[in-house]
């Protein structure tokens, strides 16, 4: 029994696919303290949303108080949760680039790099904007 | 396939790589962590400005129109469309022959701090010439000021339903003197923020028949903008923070305080704007762009009085007696010119 013969246009697209599989994966760990954050942010600022409404400005000290709450808990949370999440990613890509996993390491390191320049974004418009 | 996998998985890193590949992840770790500070820290900053600037200890007042000898009764009634109580002073007019009378009331409007008595811009000192003059007058604390009920404070963006509140007061509440009838006519008086409320509320509100604008601001964006660091003591690249977080966290939405876009909406109703040429708060600039945006349509009443020397609101405490007399005249020709169309709106 002949072993079946790869042709090598056929291996060279297996590699490509494995490639973008393993940017894919590391670009997932890469995103996911951005993500937590934006998350924890995003739910924060729609449940104050929903006290305002709830309670209403005839209540406006109480609103106020719980709005706050909400927020500043919602920032708190995201203050822990973010390094974590950064910690574990860089775990990650630590044992990836122990393991030469360097297209995984490389993308989940890139994906980092852009999510910090996307945290920046809005304070680098305040400085740039008139 | 097994010549691939095996391609993947390579032997262990050089010591030398590890050390580099440690450096690279120190560094994106580093990156993240300062984007991450400084975009909190500006945040937080911007979050904390807005709350000073929304919710501010409601002043109290240490005067009353008794201290200037004038009969008055404290009145209460709802802003309108969100109900907010609201707390002032209804004084009737005092005739030269001694009688009291409501025919012609002047809606009072103070500014950002203050409430019905800034003794800062002479308030009950300027209800007293009016009220001398003949001219009834209701005087009262907007939202989040004096005695009215606690609420974001917003440039004018939600004050103005309170000035819509004191017309509805006029028109058909329970007026403190009924044996003086109803007013006949209703007039709008503001300074500063007060002033621009007031331009808000009469663009919505037909039956204030005329307007006198002290010190307003036709955009409180830009004034804002440039105020922050004299009034905050931060740079003016935090506006745009305090902008959103007010809006996020506040629901509310500075820009949309432009009165500079509905004062058109005015005329033919007169307006009479006044202003300081030395005002370092609101420049007097913002007046020239009041008034040319009231101008710009056929019909306007328009007039301006640009003060020689005064800061922000002292117009009345600059001029004394020329002030009054000047916004009385403004008063009963706008009155006179409309009482006809004006008796049958109300």
């Amino acid at each position: 029994m002949a072993a079946p013969v790869s042709s090598p246009m056929k291996e060279r697209r297996e590699h490509t696919s494995l490639k973008g599989g393993e940017y894919w994966r590391g670009m997932l760990y890469g995103v996911l303290p951005l993500a937590i954050v934006a998350a924890i942010i995003a739910l924060a600022i729609m449940l104050a949303a929903l006290v305002r409404q709830l309670i209403g400005v005839w209540a406006f000290l109480l609103q106020q108080q719980v709005v706050l709450i909400i927020l500043g808990s919602g920032v708190v949370l995201a203050l822990v949760t973010f390094p974590c999440a950064l910690i574990l990613t860089l775990r990650h890509v630590a044992r990836w680039q122990r393991d030469g996993q360097i297209e995984r390491a490389r993308a989940a390191l890139w994906t980092l790099v852009v999510s910090a320049l996307m945290i920046l974004l809005p304070t680098l418009l305040a400085f740039v904007l008139p | 396939m097994s010549t691939h996998l095996s391609s993947v998985k390579t032997e262990p890193p050089s010591p030398m790589t590890e050390r580099r590949h440690r450096r690279i992840r120190w560094l994106v770790a580093t990156f993240l962590a300062a984007s991450m500070l400084v975009t909190t820290a500006y945040t937080v900053t911007s979050a904390y400005i807005a709350t000073q600037l929304v919710q501010r200890a409601q002043l109290p007042y240490h005067t009353t129109p008794a201290n200037y000898h004038l009969t008055f009764r404290d009145v209460s009634f709802p802003s309108r469309e969100d109900h907010l109580l609201l707390r002032g002073w209804f004084l009737p007019g005092m005739l030269a022959d001694g009688r009291m009378t409501v025919q012609h009331t002047i809606i009072m409007v103070h500014g950002y701090p203050g409430n019905r008595a800034t003794e800062s811009v002479g308030l009950l000192a300027i209800a007293q010439g009016f009220v001398h003059h003949g001219f009834a007058v209701l005087t009262f604390d907007l939202r989040a000021a004096g005695q009215s009920a606690p609420a974001p404070e917003s440039m004018g963006l939600f004050e103005q339903r309170d000035v819509l509140g004191a017309v509805d007061f006029l028109q058909s509440g329970p007026l403190p003197y009924p044996q003086l009838g109803r007013p006949q006519a209703i007039v709008g008086w503001g300074v500063s923020m007060g002033a621009s409320t007031l331009l808000l509320a009469a663009a919505r509100e037909p039956a204030i028949q005329a307007v006198v604008s002290d010190s307003a601001y036709g955009d409180v964006v830009s004034i804002m903008r440039a105020s922050l660091p004299y009034h905050s003591h931060v740079p003016s690249l935090f506006a745009l923070g305090v902008f959103q977080t007010t809006n996020a966290i506040y629901g509310v939405d500075l820009s949309q305080v432009r009165p500079v876009d509905v004062v058109s909406k005015l005329a033919p109703r007169p307006v009479f704007f006044i202003h300081c040429d030395s005002d370092h708060t609101v420049p007097s600039a913002q007046m020239e762009r009041l008034a040319q945006a009231a101008r710009a349509v056929p019909g306007a009443h328009v007039q301006t009085w640009l003060i020689t020397g005064g800061d922000h609101a002292q117009a009345f405490l600059k001029t004394g007696d020329v002030y009054i007399n000047r916004v009385v005249d403004f008063y009963t020709a706008a009155l006179g010119a409309m009482s006809a169309t004006a008796s049958s709106r109300l």
